[in-house]
């Protein structure tokens, strides 16, 4: 007889190894969107079409591209964009979770509840980048070392708040999974909105970090993804909040001294 | 005891951590075969803060106390110290786990007895290899706080069983030590749900045996522990099992294979 305590981070160091294909397929993707930003990023430099305060992933809202542009056109050239990028921060941080329903599901059904799963992922992402490029860009809102200083301060503040612990343990908190069935597909459903919703609710300072992070947002993005899947992953949490927040710190520091 | 914030204020939480500590040392030189403890990093990595008895802070891993003599101490009952073997990194394989059944709705117990049927996936459960072993779980626990009462655990029988057959398939205890720090633990730690395993490959044998197990409710029943009154009892001197302002939630009762 074995009692113990069942939480994500622990299921992810102890299980990591036990990879069915539908999450291989997934951590492919992961590494799929990686290389597409990279590639996109690597694409728009040698191109040379945006200047050094331009932004990346935001080609209409760069000021080098003649001020801001309309709401309907943000949404409609970033949001794939956005989507992609989305994929590559965040969904290591979100393999645990998939791979929780991918056990507790019976095999012949594994791939259509993982969909299920993403699907709300996705959603609810989408949902948090439509409200912040719409917020964005109705409040013509620029990328600049101000601007990303002040975001990465608003992240590390947020780090130490307590708000912060209770979405992290909405990101690890487990659900009762019927195996089969529309009571199966509901409760992964439901499953994915209480994880994604805790992960927005945990990393959308960081997130507006990237956005406002102009030229060097490949670089903030890198970190960003970096910390927030430590974060999520860490079996410490509270210890992993406050090294991100000094590390959030400094860089808001380099961010000003610099002048990026 | 029941409380996890001050069981380690209570004597018996001593002597029944120590005697935990003597059944790992003959379990793990028991029958002149070493049994192996877990190679995963994470285990045996995993530091423990404490004070010694000179107030100072000690911080340990399990590494560091998975030999007994190591510490300069041996169990009288513990059997003739055996070499410690390489590890097998093949004994410590990652096992291929599948689910094949679980319940769809959540049991609340209070203390009654209380049976459920488990449908065991006909597609799922077949084939039944002879390296297969059976578990069944019990997940998502959750409770505001343990109500004191512990249950034995059956398979394959209901509550009405005969005393003898109850025996032969009980599986363990469930109890819900830690239950109130699940969801806000003290400390840095995330927030998590209790669950408990059960090994129940021989009687999955048996039931497979008699036709009765893929495709097939497997019976899971929860037996409150109650203690007997004396004669000499005073009424209410002896606390029932009974629960009722205190429910305990099990939110799935699920059966896996591990190969």
């Amino acid at each position: 007889v074995t009692t113990r305590r069942f939480a994500l981070p622990a299921l992810w160091e102890t299980h990591r190894h036990e990879w069915c294909p539908q999450t291989a397929v997934a951590g492919g993707l992961f590494a799929a969107a990686w290389a597409g930003c990279a590639v996109s990023w690597l694409g728009t430099s040698a191109s040379g079409v945006r200047a050094s305060s331009a932004w990346w992933c935001m080609p209409d809202m760069a000021p080098s591209r003649g001020g801001h542009a309309s709401l309907y056109s943000v949404l409609h050239h970033e949001l794939p964009t956005y989507l992609l990028m989305i994929v590559a921060m965040t969904l290591a941080g979100v393999l645990p979770a998939a791979q929780y329903v991918a056990v507790n599901s019976f095999r012949r059904k594994r791939s259509a509840l993982l969909c299920a799963f993403f699907a709300i992922y996705l959603l609810v992402w989408l949902a948090f980048g439509t409200s912040m490029l719409s917020a964005i860009a109705t409040a013509h809102l620029g990328p600049g070392p101000d601007a990303l200083a002040l975001a990465l301060i608003l992240a590390a503040s947020y780090e130490l708040a307590p708000f912060k612990r209770w979405a992290l343990n909405r990101c690890h908190r487990t659900a009762r999974l019927p195996p089969s069935g529309m009571r199966g597909a509901l409760a992964v459903g439901r499953f994915g909105w209480v994880n994604t919703s805790g992960c927005v609710a945990s990393c959308w300072a960081s997130m507006i970090a990237m956005f406002l992070a102009g030229a060097v947002q490949p670089l903030v993005m890198v970190g960003t993804s970096a910390a927030m899947t430590y974060g999520r992953m860490a079996r410490q949490p509270d210890r992993a909040r406050r090294r991100i927040a000094a590390a959030y710190l400094v860089a808001a520091m380099v961010a000003l001294s610099v002048g990026v | 005891m029941g409380n996890i914030l001050t069981a380690a204020q209570d004597p018996i939480f001593w002597l029944h951590h120590a005697n935990i500590d003597r059944i790992w040392a003959e379990w793990s030189g028991a029958f002149g075969a070493h049994h192996e403890d877990p190679q995963e990093a994470s285990w045996r990595g995993q530091t423990f803060s404490f004070f010694d008895e000179q107030g100072h802070q000690v911080t340990m891993s399990c590494d560091q106390v998975l030999d007994t003599s190591v510490l300069g101490y041996e169990y009288d009952t513990q059997s003739a110290a055996t070499p410690a073997a390489t590890p097998k990194v093949a004994a410590v394989s990652p096992p291929a786990r599948e689910l094949v059944g679980a319940t769809d709705e959540p049991v609340p117990l209070t203390g009654q007895s209380v049976t459920v049927s488990v449908p065991i996936d006909a597609r799922a459960a077949e084939p039944f290899g002879a390296n297969i072993r059976v578990y069944v779980n019990v997940e998502e626990i959750q409770g505001e706080a343990n109500p004191g009462s512990s249950y034995g655990v059956y398979v394959g029988v209901g509550a009405a069983a005969p005393p003898d057959q109850q025996a032969e398939n009980r599986v363990g205890n469930l109890s819900f030590f830690g239950i109130e720090q699940a969801q806000n633990p003290a400390g840095d730690a995330p927030a998590h749900t209790l669950q408990s395993s059960y090994e129940m490959t021989s009687i999955a044998r048996q039931l497979e045996a008699v036709g009765k197990w893929a495709g097939h409710d497997l019976l899971v029943t929860f037996e409150p522990m109650a203690l007997d009154a004396t004669e000499d009892a005073a009424p209410g001197e002896v606390s029932t099992a009974n629960h009722e302002d205190n429910p305990v939630e099990l939110g799935r009762i699920s059966v896996f294979y591990d190969a």
